[in-house]
């Protein structure tokens, strides 16, 4: 069961662990990728046992493009990463009321391990990226909704 | 807890291989220089308290999706 899709059948490797869970949900450590829809860059991850749980992710290169940080040795490691390929980096978006209020996580990264399916959101402890980066300056609104509004 | 008073340049050690020194005071704010093996995280714990926090307002936005869909990235029509 999923919070913004209903019922969907998954296959166990879509599976993606993440052994310590997520800080603030750390009891929660099976997720699964969907994407929002096919034109969006959004990616829901949703847990697997709880249905009323789900983050909203974009890949970072949506929102800024001097995106760097090191991985520590001990978090490649517990990935089992072996190279740069198998990783896949998203980044957590808290949604507000008004559009231009949309932040994204850009001090903690979810790296995910796609080969191993394993995953870790990493915290970086850098000045430079905010745990609520405005992304309204890099997203232009749809069309249709410039219509909608006055 | 262990309360110690240190001075400027001295230093602590936790263990045999972390080592924490007070490089400066200056105005309330500490300045500490740490040593320890690379598999060791250091955080400021309040950076950490509000990764939770916001993964917990992040988690509570279900009714804001709709919003998704008016949003478009401007690297998109880019190729």
């Amino acid at each position: 069961m999923t919070r913004d899709f209903g019922k969907i059948e998954i296959e166990r490797d879509q599976i993606i662990n993440f052994e310590n869970g997520l800080p603030g949900f750390e009891e929660y450590r099976e997720f699964i990728l969907l994407p929002f829809a096919d034109d969006s860059p959004f990616i829901i991850m949703q847990s697997i046992v709880n249905p009323e749980l789900a983050f909203i992710t974009v890949e970072p290169g949506n929102l800024i493009s001097d995106y760097e940080f090191e991985i520590s040795d001990k978090k490649e490691k517990e990935l089992e990463i072996n190279s740069i390929e198998e990783i896949l980096v998203l980044n957590i978006i808290t949604l507000k009321d008004k559009i231009e209020n949309i932040t994204a996580n850009l001090s903690a990264p979810i790296i995910i391990n796609l080969k191993e399916k394993l995953g870790s959101q990493i915290i970086l402890d850098n000045q430079k990226f905010s745990v609520r980066y405005p992304i309204f300056a890099k997203v232009e609104q749809a069309d249709q909704i410039e219509e909608v509004s006055e | 807890m262990l309360v110690l008073t240190r001075k400027e340049n001295e230093k602590i050690l936790i263990g045999d291989d972390i080592e924490i020194t007070v490089v400066g005071v200056d105005n309330g704010s500490v300045q500490l220089g740490i040593t320890a093996p690379r598999e060791i995280e250091i955080l400021r714990k309040e950076l950490l308290e509000d990764v939770k926090k916001e993964n917990r307002a992040a988690a509570s936005n279900k009714n804001l999706l709709e919003k998704l869909q008016q949003l478009k990235f401007n690297s998109e029509s880019k190729d």
